[in-house]
């Protein structure tokens, strides 16, 4: 039997875990960067609660939000940086522990 | 911060958790690989026939073919520049190498075009057949990625 406080589930990140930025950190897994829109219309949210959740996962250090602009056009693009690939894989694989039963 | 008890997931929500981020992951990856496949394709188009038409002419035509060429290659990066916002993972490495094989079979047909005046015609459409099945291997290759 494992003891409470060994069971994987204290492992899983709140930031990580709380559905929006789950999608979002989903989507940018399999990406090298994703364009907002691309983004948004993938996690299929919202401008404004895209920014959001974007904001929280920047603090923390997960994400990389890169503006420019294309001619006068100004775009977004968003990555994650080592330690968001790093925290996406630890989320999953404590996932897998907690699916494995 | 870890997550409270509360929202912690059983292992039958974990195991949708699972297949819900793999689904995402390809949903929003999908769509975005297609800009530069179509590039690829297009300056596959561009630089065998530019190759075909620079070998087979001499003087202002090829001249001509190589300008229109030029061209063709502005227009397409171009494109690629402004509409292919979103990569999909591990591009850097694979367009590398594409890159790599597009430039080293484009040296030699440049090459046989230079040298050809006209009358290299098999090592002209030999040139262009392997600057065309180059970039159709790699768009290939970055479809089914």
């Amino acid at each position: 039997m494992i003891p409470a406080g060994d069971h994987p589930r204290h492992r899983l990140s709140e930031i990580v875990h709380q559905p929006v930025r789950f999608s979002i950190l989903a989507g940018l897994a399999a990406a090298q960067e994703l364009d907002f829109k691309d983004l948004r219309d993938a996690v299929q949210v919202s401008d404004s609660v895209l920014s959001k959740h974007l904001s929280v996962l920047e603090e923390a250090g997960f994400i990389k939000v890169r503006k420019y602009f294309v001619g006068k056009r100004p775009r977004t693009s968003v990555s994650l940086t080592t330690a968001g690939r790093e925290a996406w894989s630890e989320h999953l694989s404590v996932l897998r522990e907690i699916a494995g039963g | 911060m870890p997550a409270t008890d509360s929202n912690a997931p059983s292992p039958e929500e974990a195991r949708e958790l699972l297949a819900r981020a793999e689904s995402l992951g390809s949903s929003a990856t999908a769509a975005a690989g297609w800009p530069h496949i179509a590039f690829m394709l297009s300056f596959g188009v561009s630089t065998s026939m530019g190759t075909l038409a620079m070998g087979l002419t001499t003087g202002p035509p090829y001249f001509i073919a190589m300008m229109a060429m030029m061209a063709w290659n502005i227009i397409l990066v171009v494109f690629m520049t402004v509409f292919a916002a979103s990569i999909k993972k591990g591009f850097t490495k694979r367009w590398a190498i594409y890159g790599g094989l597009w430039t080293a079979t484009y040296a030699v047909a440049i090459l046989f075009a230079a040298l050809s005046q006209g009358e290299n015609l098999l090592g002209v459409c030999l040139s262009a057949g392997a600057l065309a099945a180059v970039t159709t291997a790699c768009a290939w290759h970055e479809a089914r990625k």
